[in-house]
């Protein structure tokens, strides 16, 4: 028999749970918060940097157990050297420059996961002609370059990038992937996007697999595309009118 | 005789529910079915694209953790049912055994005979209708980059997903755990509910879920899924603390509704 003085103890421990719930719930959040402002702090502190001047710029991400997206590379003719501003807490970056050579290498920042509503930027000055990628997820190539800037080269180094150029004009962009393997998962592979506003007088793929969208309103004056049986190209009729394949991807 | 807890007694008193109940248990399972081939019936006749979402790997379990969980709630609200029912809640209730035992009875089935139930039920239905459905997507045209996985479902044991890394398998894991764990919530939440209330049960349980809800927007209280939450893009590296609180939480949460209804059980002997 239960005591009467202890009347409705199913209800208590009900309201028990309940309050369990809300405080548990209160103690996970706060355990999320407590990364103190003083490690947030010094990670945005050495976020914002200048690492130096040359033509090629190699950006790699070796740990493939973190996301890499909301990555800007602005082209800007007003700066003579590469310079980082990471708001990111959710990605730490690191760079050197040597032999004309820039080094970006991304890492896990202090709250992994949390890079939704901030980005890396990386402001580049007009004599980088040639960006490589390894291990990004996605990132986005925009900005101003001199009239007389006449090649830029983009390259991939594995499977992974999505490369989207947005508001860019160059006489000649050359985009190069290296990926040697076919992705069953195709919304997966590596891609090159290009957007409405760029413009190309001579465009050259060079590409064994992945995708490429040119379904904007672009319109080279030349195109040779030299790709794999594999890849998967998106684009409107003008585009293709004008292009040319040759065999396979070297 | 221990008056807590007695093996035979127990027993008797399992074979007693078995012979009242199997009948409506039966008809559950029966309306179970049915709405399981409706639905079936209407996958196969629609078109391609519905035929392979459904009848995938992830079809099939999305299909099964809804299934049971939906079923499972329904079947928990219906369990005290018999308490509405003045002559058949004083037998129930009069019956020759402890609280603790007519706890245990509940606990076990809705808790766990159900869900085994409807596992080995989805089972039955599931398999020759994943065969059927693999042919008939071969049979309208193979498409050599297609990447079908018509793998059967099975749940906590099929831990490998198909064309991804051991940290996904993991999270696949765990996202199938915390289901459990949030299922038996819900369910000892409902029987909860219905044991407590004498009038309206069901709807006073499903207003207290409400008036909870409430609050819970009331206080911006989201649930914090802690070493629950299911990230494929990140190896996340948790604390001790951390572990210690959702595993308290999350452990808790069913632990105490289980043990609220162990008492409400036994107050309405009282009663």
């Amino acid at each position: 028999m239960i005591p009467r003085s202890l009347p409705k103890l199913g209800l208590w421990l009900f309201v028990l749970a309940v309050v369990w719930y809300f405080v548990g719930n209160s103690l996970l959040k706060q355990q999320k918060k407590e990364l103190s402002s003083h490690e947030i702090d010094l990670h945005k502190s050495g976020q914002q940097f200048v690492v130096g001047s040359g033509d090629r710029l190699v950006i790699r991400k070796p740990d493939a157990n973190f996301v890499a997206r909301n990555i800007k590379l602005i082209f800007d003719p007003d700066i003579s050297q590469v310079t980082v501003n990471n708001q990111s807490l959710g990605m730490s970056v690191r760079g050197d420059a040597a032999d004309g050579v820039i080094n970006i290498t991304l890492e896990r920042g202090v709250t992994p996961g949390d890079y939704s509503h901030n980005e890396v930027q990386i402001l580049l000055p007009a004599s980088v002609n040639k960006l490589e990628f390894s291990g990004v997820n996605s990132l986005d190539i925009s900005g101003r370059l001199p009239t007389s800037t006449t090649e830029l080269s983009l390259e991939m180094t594995d499977c992974v990038p999505q490369v989207n150029l947005q508001q860019l004009s160059v006489k000649r962009l050359k985009l190069v992937s290296t990926c040697q393997e076919l992705k069953k998962d195709k919304c997966c592979t590596g891609s090159f996007n290009l957007g409405e506003q760029v413009q190309i007088g001579k465009l050259e793929v060079n590409m064994l697999y992945g995708s490429l969208d040119f379904s904007s309103e672009i319109k080279p004056q030349e195109t040779l595309l030299m790709i794999g049986e594999e890849v998967v190209i998106t684009g409107r009729r003008a585009f293709f009118e004008t292009a040319r394949f040759q065999g396979g991807a070297r | 005789m221990n008056n807590f807890f007695s093996p035979m007694r127990f027993g008797r008193l399992l074979r007693a529910h078995w012979a009242e109940k199997w009948r409506e248990y039966a008809w559950f399972v029966a309306v179970l079915v049915m709405l399981d081939l409706i639905f079936m019936a209407i996958f196969f006749s629609s078109d391609r694209h519905t035929l392979l979402r459904q009848f995938q790997f992830v079809g099939q379990m999305q299909w099964y953790l809804t299934g049971l969980f939906f079923s499972g709630i329904i079947f928990a609200g219906r369990y005290f049912k018999y308490l509405l029912n003045p002559g058949a809640s004083l037998v129930a209730l009069m019956r020759p055994a402890s609280a603790f035992e007519k706890w245990l009875m509940a606990f076990l089935v809705i808790g766990v005979f159900y869900p085994l139930a409807y596992t080995l039920l989805y089972m039955l239905l599931n398999y020759p209708a994943v065969q059927v459905a693999k042919a008939m997507a071969f049979q309208a045209g193979s498409c050599e980059s297609c990447n079908y996985d018509f793998r059967v479902y099975f749940p906590l044991l099929t831990t490998q997903l198909a064309e991804v890394s051991s940290k996904d398998a993991r999270m696949f894991m765990t996202g199938q755990v915390f289901f459990f764990v949030i299922l038996s919530t819900a369910q000892a939440f409902i029987a909860s509910g219905t044991a407590y209330f004498k009038r309206s049960p069901v709807l006073r349980t499903l207003l207290v879920l409400f008036l909870l809800f409430i609050i819970s927007i009331w206080t911006e209280t989201l649930p914090q899924l802690g070493i629950f939450a299911l990230n494929f893009d990140e190896v996340q590296t948790y604390s001790t603390s951390e572990y210690a609180l959702s595993l308290a939480l999350w452990l808790g949460l069913p632990a105490l509704l289980w043990a609220a209804l162990y008492f409400h059980i036994k107050e309405r002997e009282v009663a």
